[in-house]
């Protein structure tokens, strides 16, 4: 990851041998039967639950920095309004994720929407680990991986032998997460993939 | 407007150009942001002894060649292009424009060892509470007979871990000044927090618990120059009304003067290259201190 910690992988398959009986569904249908699974990667859960915390949490941290003009970073216009579009969002996000899961639940499958989601979800998270990197100030500029340690030891870093973090854990890590976030929206199949998707499933293009 | 660069322009950044490519190696470089110094104090030494690029945009007087932003943009293109780590817009541009700001004997030889590869200058503004705001400072700096003593903290200070010297914004009874601090020399009373950022660059967390500074540590005070300048300006403005109104000491003997002061002059250095340009200056000086008396007295009433 551009964070420097390693998360996500790169695999390569080199005449890897696997039982016929292993196949699921038929052979040269792979897209379909993987697609349906992604419908459920995409679509399974409900990621405006996390995002509305994380927006919360923003703007708890946000009362207490200061704004590039002075006063409050919360009441910073630029700042607040990027943080009540991202808000707004998230409430998008949550009816969506209700409609979808209520398909689910009365025995549907996600479908096209799950692609919706997937967009919709990515991009405000994106937009919201920005703006905790915005409000972590030039303490979002420090790199410090082992304030949280989220993925293990990072390579070529080496932790201070006393520990020191600067600033508190929000603002180390605001960089970090910042950084994988961007992933966001390449994984799982990325955005421009889901908007092809939508494009034709649900669109009809 | 023409934006090409001119012949000499070209030739620096020919001449950049052709060091970094040669001499700039990725893996090197990449290893001393990762896991090494931060930087390669050897090639700093090639941009100041072979390439004299760290005076690019500094005045001839300290050694440099006087160019300007154009200069600086060469310069900083040329080490964008080649990841360079090295802290030429901490050190050259931020700490040598405010040095050069300053102005006066402490600052003029700073910055002639700054073109000469052989300081290494950061600055150190922002406080956990200031953000971006860097006038919003808490450190504080009181005096104690011919000594400064320096108490708080900065954040996020880069360049610092590298840095010989440091330029600290702190509060003293007057308002905002700027002090310099030799870290070459590991004074007592300075805490330092060295890290790497997310950029690979090398920055450090600062307490200052009682750093002892000499009297000329202070390089500005709020008003931007020096007592001593003032009084000397203010005699330079008595003469320059007496002048006007046409019954003062002869023109040459009061040119000889501002010329004399000009060039002892610190505040002045750099934007004062004739007697009528200081009389200007003299002259805005004068209604601003009016202006300021004035507010002064109506606030008193």
């Amino acid at each position: 990851m551009t964070s420097g910690e390693k998360i996500q992988n790169q695999v390569f398959f080199d005449e890897v041998r696997v039982p016929k009986t292993n196949v699921l569904g038929k052979i040269d249908d792979g897209w379909t039967v993987a697609k349906y699974l992604l419908e459920f990667e995409r679509g399974g859960g409900a990621a405006s639950p996390a995002l509305q915390v994380m927006a919360e949490e923003i703007a708890t941290v946000a009362a207490d920095q200061p704004a590039p003009g002075g006063g409050r970073l919360l009441d910073d216009p630029a700042f607040a309004r990027k943080l009540a579009d991202a808000r707004i969002r998230s409430e998008v996000l949550e009816i969506l994720e209700y409609r979808v899961l209520a398909a689910v639940a009365g025995g549907g499958h996600p479908g096209a929407a799950s692609s919706m989601l997937k967009v919709v979800a990515t991009e405000l998270s994106q937009a919201l680990t920005e703006l905790a990197m915005e409000a972590a100030g030039p303490r979002g500029r420090v790199y410090q991986p082992h304030a949280t340690w989220p993925g293990g030891p990072v390579s070529d870093f080496e932790p201070p032998p006393d520990g020191y973090v600067s600033g508190e854990a929000w603002q180390a890590v605001a960089p970090l997460r910042n950084f994988n976030d961007r992933a966001g929206s390449i994984y799982a199949g990325s955005n421009e993939i889901q908007r092809n998707i939508l494009a034709k499933a649900a669109l009809g293009l | 407007m023409d934006f090409n660069l001119s012949k000499e322009q070209e030739l620096l950044r020919d001449g950049l150009g052709r060091f970094l490519s040669t001499r700039y190696d990725l893996e090197k470089s990449r290893a001393a942001a990762k896991t090494g110094a931060g930087w390669q104090p050897d090639i700093w030494r090639g941009f100041a002894d072979e390439l004299g690029v760290l005076g690019a945009a500094l005045p001839e007087d300290v050694g440099g060649i006087s160019g300007g932003p154009v200069e600086v943009m060469v310069i900083a293109e040329a080490l964008g292009y080649a990841l360079g780590v090295e802290p030429h817009v901490d050190t050259v541009v931020v700490a040598g424009g405010l040095l050069r700001r300053a102005g006066g004997p402490v600052a003029t030889a700073l910055l002639e060892k700054v073109v000469a590869g052989t300081a290494i200058v950061a600055l150190a503004a922002a406080e956990s509470g200031s953000g971006e705001q860097w006038q919003d400072v808490l450190t504080v700096a009181d005096r104690d007979g011919d000594e400064w003593v320096l108490r708080g903290s900065k954040i996020v200070a880069m360049s610092a871990p590298l840095a010989t010297h440091l330029l600290v914004t702190a509060r003293t009874s007057g308002g905002l000044s700027l002090f310099l601090v030799e870290t070459d020399s590991a004074p007592t009373g300075i805490k330092s927090h060295s890290y790497r950022t997310v950029d690979d660059r090398r920055a450090a967390d600062l307490v200052f618990d009682g750093l002892r500074l000499p009297a000329d540590a202070q390089l500005t005070n709020p008003y931007g120059y020096t007592l001593r300048d003032r009084q000397q300006l203010l005699v330079g403005q008595r003469h320059h009304r007496i002048r006007r109104a046409g019954r003062g000491p002869d023109d040459r003997k009061l040119r000889k003067r501002l010329v004399d002061h000009c060039s002892q002059s610190t505040w002045m250095s750099g934007g004062c290259d004739s007697p009528d340009h200081l009389i200007g200056r003299a002259a805005h000086e004068l209604r601003r201190g009016l202006v300021e008396r004035g507010r002064a007295e109506r606030a008193g009433q």
